[in-house]
């Protein structure tokens, strides 16, 4: 029954995390962007000193290329939010007040995009559009971009917490398995000693990786530079979230691949 | 003589000697045949014990042993699905994650392209899209991207 129960939530958590719907939201708004900012540069390379664009082609353009980026962000924005929301957090825990503060700034995004698409709309003067494309440019690599990295890394992190977790949970299953076969003269003991041990340190290192993580993206902002310099005193830069997630995530998948290597060599044993 | 002591007088009666011959060795063949036929059926009754017994001990093993065995293997099932699922979903948080660094590269392109007067000519998206022309080996954006710094600077 219960394993049934997590089978159920595995399949529910790979189902939000595999979500066709927002991720073919923001392909097709990169699609879109592709092609508008496609037109504009076709438009202004053909160009000659004869011929110049029209100015209703130049706006026309321009404003394509700039709803489309609006548009994109919003995709963006959209599918982080489903990810934050599938969470399950205890509440009044760090991360339940983290993930709050993460939709009060995804929120103000979307309201400031929302104002700029209006101005868009309204503007009938290339030079305006222009400064709404220099004003969101910015907006996004000094407001929106810095944010969402950390929002991006706060869920990788805590994707990755679980999956480690979960390896543990697997480790832990698989030992017992064989503890019963070893007992029942199935196998040699000590027959899997070797590759559980491998197993084992892909895993705690990835647990170790994954915790290191997790302690920067749950700092107060006050300490968060502190814990990333804390964490690895003598490398000139410390690894980001990002970077710690990856390597535990390699480990974690290093560590799975010996864990069917075991079921292999396991099911050949009992002639399967 | 009376009858008592006719009676008295049998008791010294003598069976011919043919008789007592024939008679005895009927009676030992006869013993002979049994002694024969007994041990067969008697060991085909063990056997069948044996037998019954043996397969009772291999049921009773069977059934200590295969809810083990049976149980493992399907953990080890198990593992190798959860392995294909991990793997993914490995696989898409990375692939996420990349896509978010790909699509702000992107829009940074296009709103800086959108704001600005550049020359029509010499801009990134055009020398971008024809440098991914002349290399069909590279696909990926950082790729065009560092092609194209080599190329402006």
């Amino acid at each position: 029954m219960k394993k049934t129960i997590t089978f159920i939530l595995t399949l529910a958590i790979v189902a939000v995390m595999t979500s066709k719907t927002d991720a073919s939201v923001i392909e097709s708004a990169v699609k879109n962007l592709d092609s508008s900012l496609s037109q504009l540069v076709t438009a202004k390379d053909e160009v000659s000193s004869e011929k110049s664009l029209s100015p209703e082609e130049d706006l026309a353009f321009r404003k394509k290329v700039v709803n489309d980026a609006l548009v994109l962000s919003f995709g963006e924005i959209e599918e982080i939010k489903s990810k934050l929301e599938s969470f399950k957090f205890e509440e009044k825990s760090r991360e339940s007040d983290l993930r709050k503060g993460f939709f009060a700034d995804l929120g103000e995004f979307e309201a400031s995009y929302r104002d700029l698409q209006g101005r868009l709309d309204k503007e009938t003067d290339v030079e305006k559009i222009k400064d709404v494309a220099r004003y969101a440019k910015e907006y996004r690599e000094e407001t929106y971009s810095p944010v969402i990295t950390n929002i991006l890394d706060f869920i990788l992190t805590f994707q990755t917490n679980k999956l480690a977790e979960n390896a543990g949970i697997r480790y832990e299953k698989i030992e017992t398995d064989i503890k019963k076969l070893e007992k029942a003269g199935f196998i040699e003991i000590g027959y899997f000693g070797r590759q559980m041990g491998e197993a084992r340190k892909f895993i705690s290192d990835a647990k170790e990786s994954a915790d290191k993580a997790r302690s920067i993206v749950t700092k107060e902002d006050s300490n968060k530079e502190e814990a990333e310099n804390s964490e690895d005193i003598d490398a000139k830069t410390p690894p980001t979230p990002r970077e710690l997630c990856e390597d535990a995530l390699v480990n974690l998948k290093s560590g799975y691949n010996t864990f069917v290597d075991i079921s292999g060599s396991v099911k050949k044993i009992l002639k399967l | 003589m009376d009858n008592l002591e006719k009676i008295k007088s049998l008791k010294s009666i003598m069976p011919d000697a043919d008789f007592a011959s024939i008679s005895k060795s009927v009676i030992l063949s006869s013993a002979k045949r049994e002694v024969i036929k007994r041990p067969f059926i008697y060991e085909f009754g063990i056997s069948l014990g044996v037998m019954a017994t043996a397969v009772t001990i291999a049921v009773l093993l069977g059934n200590v042993r295969a809810p083990s065995a049976i149980l493992a293997v399907s953990n080890f099932n198990a593992v190798e699905n959860e392995a294909t699922t991990v793997g993914n979903d490995i696989d898409v948080a990375l692939k996420e994650i990349g896509s978010f660094d790909q699509s702000a590269k992107k829009t940074a392109l296009a709103l800086n392209e959108a704001a600005g007067n550049g020359p029509a000519h010499l801009n990134e998206s055009i020398l971008s899209a024809e440098i991914e022309k002349l290399d069909i080996n590279s696909s990926s954006a950082e790729d065009v991207e560092s092609l194209l710094d080599q190329a402006i600077f």
